[in-house]
């Protein structure tokens, strides 16, 4: 396995507390896959920019209140 | 890296599904030669050619005709951003292997003048690069990048 992306993120946090919204309820809204979703909340992809400012603007929030660096 | 059928996506199948059908093919295909078809002077398999591509395109639109009945609302959508760069990725490595096959075909070509050895090995660097592409797309979608 490759050393997993040094982001990390709180897409799961963030959607359970916006009334547990399904993945794929958010994955439309951002315009990937339930799967992708999926990915991004293990950890296992690292979203493009615009994905990301897709996910903090549907959530209301900035992106470094989503995403953070573990570099 | 666990692999199950029910939590994939479409795409993630059809690269399963297609991988393992260019790999059935190819052994197929090369089984039916036989090892004299690799000899100087040996004629091509045109009608294995044939029923290889025939047995090859039916076999694929039998495969995402299942996929996108099992999967209809999803198979009607675009891949999406690691989709696509998966995808991409697996490409980029075909693309490799297919250079270093085609590299290494005419060099045996221009020891050997064995044109024969030169066709199957085309033959074999495309099957390869297919499977790549497949099956490297799936295993990235698994495994995450």
């Amino acid at each position: 396995m490759p050393a997993p992306p040094p982001i990390g993120n709180r897409v799961r946090e963030l959607r359970e507390a916006h009334g547990n919204i399904s993945q794929a309820t958010l994955g439309d809204a951002v315009g990937v896959t339930r799967h992708t979703i999926i990915a991004i909340e293990q950890g296992k992809y690292s979203p493009s920019l615009e994905s990301a400012f897709r996910i903090a603007r549907f959530f209301g929030v900035g992106v470094e209140d989503v995403f953070s660096w573990h570099g | 890296m666990t692999i199950s059928w029910s939590d994939m996506s479409v795409r993630e199948k059809s690269a399963w599904a297609m991988g393992a059908l260019v790999m059935a093919m190819a052994a197929w295909y090369f089984g039916r030669l036989g090892p004299a078809a690799w000899q100087p002077g040996m004629k091509l398999p045109v009608g294995t050619l044939i029923a290889y591509l025939f047995l090859t395109i039916a076999g694929s639109i039998a495969v995402q005709v299942m996929l996108a009945i099992a999967n209809r609302g999803e198979a009607r959508t675009l891949a999406d951003e690691r989709e696509a760069l998966a995808t991409a990725r697996a490409v980029s490595w075909a693309g490799h292997l297919l250079t270093l096959v085609l590299v290494g075909g005419l060099l045996w070509f221009m020891a050997h003048r064995d044109g024969v050895m030169l066709f199957h090995s085309m033959f074999a660097g495309l099957l390869a690069s297919q499977a790549v592409v497949h099956l490297g797309t799936a295993w990235l979608l698994r495994r995450g990048f």
